[in-house]
């Protein structure tokens, strides 16, 4: 039998000393304090933890938490694949200029976001006014919070599906030409399904990111428990009233909803590379 | 082009996505500014030079400068053993790295106070030792350090991969120890990708203010980066003082864009060159 | 159908790719444009097809069946088109592949699903690959992809096949397999056909009629006995075999002109003695007999490298091993007149 390897052979040196310092490191960083917090909830017996983690105000965080994490996915999927699709198919006046402005959510802190954004939603701001004269109240309120994740989301989309766009070969548009299909067919039945994958993974990034955001949507969102009061301001709050449980066990509901999404993600990009990945 | 998306379509799509990032992204950036100077330039520069907010510029950077070298070294390490060797677990080394990117910033603080704070066993031993962590600077440099971990790392790592180790092996073969390999081999290759991994990481850095924000303790002075210092400020209904604050962190964004689309370009020219100079 | 192009001149900036070419390709014929790459072939191609429009210039024109094309109007025209790289709709299956052309079209010349079905099936069996019309594009070999992306051309029923470059990409084996199964095919199913290749072997075996481009421009069209027997100029001669070059001074018309002799490999013979008429002296410097064809490498007292093919048995009964001194004679030979230097 042979004998078992941890690794194949190779003639360069330093594989002990990189892997051994990256695992030390990720140990030290990482997984150390993720198991602090780990073991800090398995103290917890399950009653203790049901009360923390799922009491009606909590339970209330996770679904606007969700809902407009969804709603902000949901809008920056069709306009970031629209911003996306114009970048990389067409030059207009300012292109270079608009492609480097879609980096700002990903540069800005977000505390800057979040205060600007409400100063122009509250009702006496640039966007804020005109909609308090239509009824709509943005600032303090559900739709608050969409318009924070949609700012912070947006690069996720765009700069997952451009490189995908940019990827399709233009010969099969011409192939679908020749065999008669209009301009929209060929985009609805050969070119949408072959940025699906990509869509989905930018998608599910700008989904899972509004998930844990928390300085962009603080200032906007009015923090009413039971109705704007999401998830990480629910943790940073027991968190200041010294309820360390409390915050820990809701923190670990989310982390297990963040990890699932990031199994979903590596999932989409394995089957990106399976099924249609090598070139056809 | 022929056989492209006709004019009225082109037209319109471009009108659709410049209307929706002049919305979202492009008010909010001038607002910043105009905000800013609400009261005048004299305000601006008073709130700018304050005492409060030149100490927390200091934190900021100081814990900047201390993320960005160790994440470089650990990005190059963690490169350089995903991406020399074929090992088992490297799959699950590369999702690893990537964790910190799926936890929420509050978390993040959560679980260093979770480890490090005043009523864990290992808190209390290093506080009987007379050194704090939590709700102290080092708290928010670890902060930091696990919020920009995957920067470098995952700009290299696929890069690595691109390339391939055939010209390490050359050199190996050729005689070369491995420290002269990757000084003279490896590094010039993946220069400007290493800078643009930490270009990318000191934007975070700078910018991080959920995971400070749950270690930090809101020390004015003592524990606040800058933006901190915007929340108190904004808590304070410092308007002004706020988008002054703000306005140099929307600056300090700029000059990361720029850097970034300048090295994107170089990058891209390398690449079209067929080496990674 | 036949098409019928009359001036066609193609400019990308400053580089010509089609300059002022005019062709008549007939009703059910093969035609094979030939060339080196940038010599205009699959910008022609392109332009038949309308995926690219010629150069507005006066006298451009292009007839299908007579009917003049609007070159105005871009986007692709309805033609069995078969690309290079095959272009497969990745996200699809081989039958969903083919089934595409019929799918998309106006709901009234629609078939049903019945139709589609059984139109798919047809072509599934024509290509041979029945069993696997459920796959993934990614999961076929090159020569696989390839009969699916051309049974996708053909569901369609165009009265017009267009292939660049068809084998580029494919093993010398399947290469070889594969055009003789499209030859086939084509007697089957006679659809006007052009055929773009820089392979003169495929052209002349797979071609009824060759069409030989150079810089734009067509050097010559024939039949492949035409252009390779009888081909006009050096260009072609050079191009679709292998050629040996002497330098010669002419005698009688043009006393004193140098010239250059072209002649095949196969059109020269090798002894040891000098016999009667103009030979060569060299010497044996390799000889190879592995192949279908004894070659044998002579480097002549001028220090040209000459290369000779003769058939096997022949090179039996001479027996001749490197390092002989032999003499090279010219069975026939070709000289063109833009090669005079006086």
């Amino acid at each position: 039998m042979a004998p078992i390897r941890l690794k194949r052979y190779s003639i360069l040196p330093g594989f002990g000393l990189t892997l051994g310092y990256t695992s030390l490191y990720l140990s030290l960083i990482v997984l150390l304090p993720l198991a602090a917090l780990a073991s800090g909830v398995f103290s917890m017996t399950w009653a203790e933890f049901t009360r923390a983690a799922f009491s009606a105000r909590v339970m209330a965080s996770y679904k606007v938490t969700v809902l407009a994490s969804l709603a902000a996915a949901l809008i920056n999927a069709v306009f970031g694949f629209i911003v996306a699709w114009c970048l990389v198919r067409y030059r207009f006046p300012g292109w270079r200029v608009v492609d480097a402005i879609v980096d700002l959510p990903f540069a800005l802190p977000t505390a800057v976001s979040g205060i600007v954004l409400t100063a122009l939603y509250s009702p006496g701001g640039w966007f804020g006014a005109p909609l308090a004269k239509l009824g709509v109240k943005v600032a303090y309120t559900e739709l608050g919070i969409v318009v924070a994740l949609v700012f912070i989301g947006l690069p996720f989309v765009v700069r997952t599906v451009a490189p995908a766009i940019e990827d399709l070969d233009p010969e099969i548009e011409q192939a679908a030409g020749c065999l008669g299909a209009s301009r929209w067919q060929t985009f609805s039945k050969v070119l949408l399904p072959a940025l699906m994958p990509a869509l989905t993974s930018g998608f599910t990034m700008a989904f899972a990111r509004a998930l844990g955001e928390y300085g962009s949507v603080i200032f906007i969102a009015g923090n009413r428990p039971m109705k704007t009061e999401i998830t990480a301001l629910l943790i940073v709050t027991k968190l200041e009233q010294f309820d360390y449980k409390a915050a820990s066990a809701i923190a670990a509901v989310m982390l297990a909803g963040s990890f699932a999404l990031l199994l979903a993600i590596n999932y989409f990009e394995w089957r990106r590379g399976s099924r249609h990945g090598s070139t056809a | 082009m022929r056989g492209g998306d006709a004019a009225w379509v082109r037209y319109l799509l471009i009108t659709i996505a410049l209307g929706f990032l002049g919305v979202m992204l492009v008010a909010p950036l001038a607002a910043v500014f105009i905000e800013a100077f609400a009261k005048g330039a004299g305000a601006y520069w008073r709130n700018v030079t304050d005492p409060a907010t030149l100490s927390a510029l200091r934190l900021t950077l100081t814990a900047a400068a201390i993320a960005a070298p160790l994440n470089a070294v650990f990005g190059l390490a963690a490169a350089w053993a995903a991406t020399r060797f074929d090992f088992k677990g490297r799959s699950l080394l590369i999702t690893l790295i990537d964790l910190p990117f799926a936890v929420s910033p509050v978390i993040a603080g959560l679980i260093y106070v979770a480890l490090l704070g005043s009523r864990t066993p290992l808190g209390g031993w290093l506080g009987g030792m007379g050194i704090e962590v939590i709700f102290a600077t080092p708290g928010i440099v670890l902060a930091t350090l696990f919020v920009t971990f995957p920067f470098v790392a995952r700009e290299l790592i696929p890069l690595m991969q691109e390339q391939g180790s055939d010209d390490e092996q050359a050199a190996v073969v050729l005689g070369a120890d491995g420290w002269q390999t990757f000084r003279l081999v490896t590094l010039p290759r993946i220069r400007l990708a290493l800078v643009y991994g930490l270009i990318l990481a000191n934007a975070r850095a700078i910018g991080e203010f959920g995971a400070v924000s749950v270690v930090s303790g809101h020390i004015r002075g003592l524990t606040n980066t800058l933006p901190l210092h915007v929340e108190i400020l904004y808590n304070e209904y410092n308007s002004v003082g706020a988008f002054a604050v703000a306005s140099l962190l929307a600056l300090f964004a700029l000059a990361t864009i720029g850097a970034k689309n300048a090295l994107e370009w170089r990058l891209r020219r390398a690449r079209e060159g067929g080496n990674g100079q | 159908m036949n098409i019928s192009l009359e001036r066609i001149s193609r400019s990308f900036g400053g580089f010509t790719a089609l300059d002022d070419v005019s062709l008549e390709i007939r009703e059910g014929e093969l035609v094979a444009l030939l060339g080196p790459s940038g010599s205009g072939k699959t910008t022609l191609l392109r332009i038949i097809a309308g995926l690219d429009a010629p150069d507005a210039r006066a006298g451009a024109r292009i007839r299908f069946d007579g009917a003049e094309a609007d070159l105005s109007v871009p986007g692709p025209r309805h033609v069995g088109f078969v690309f290079q790289h095959y272009a497969l709709f990745r996200t699809m299956t081989v039958f969903e592949n083919i089934a595409f052309g019929l799918r998309v079209k106006p709901k009234r010349e629609r078939p049903g699903e019945a139709g589609i079905r059984t139109r798919v099936a047809e072509l599934l069996s024509l290509i041979q690959l029945d069993s696997i019309a459920g796959r993934y594009p990614s999961q076929l070999s090159g020569g696989q992809r390839q009969r699916v992306a051309l049974a996708r051309a053909l569901a369609i029923e165009p009265r017009i096949l267009l292939l660049d470059e068809p084998f580029g990409a494919l093993d010398a084996k399947v290469r070889q397999d594969l055009r003789r199964w499209l030859r086939r095919l084509h007697d089957k199913m006679p659809v006007t056909s052009v055929l773009v290749t820089h392979d003169q072997e495929e052209a002349l075996e797979v071609a009824d009629r060759i069409v030989v481009m150079r810089a734009g421009k067509v050097e010559q069209e024939g039949t492949p006995e035409e252009v390779f027997h009888h081909p006009k100029t050096a260009f072609v001669m050079d191009f679709l075999g292998n050629v040996n070059l002497f330098h010669a001074r002419m005698e009688g018309g043009h006393t004193g002109a140098m010239t250059q002799v072209r002649a095949r490999p196969h059109d020269l013979e090798v002894s040891r003695e000098e016999g009667s008429g103009p030979a060569v002296r060299g010497r044996v410097t390799r000889v190879q007999t592995a192949g279908a064809a004894a070659k044998i490498e002579v480097a002549t007292e001028g220090g040209e490298a000459i290369m000779v093919e003769m058939a096997h048995d022949r090179f039996k009964a001479i027996g001749i091993a490197a390092g002989e001194a032999v003499f090279v004679r010219v069975k026939d030979a070709r000289v063109f007149v833009e090669d005079y230097t006086i």
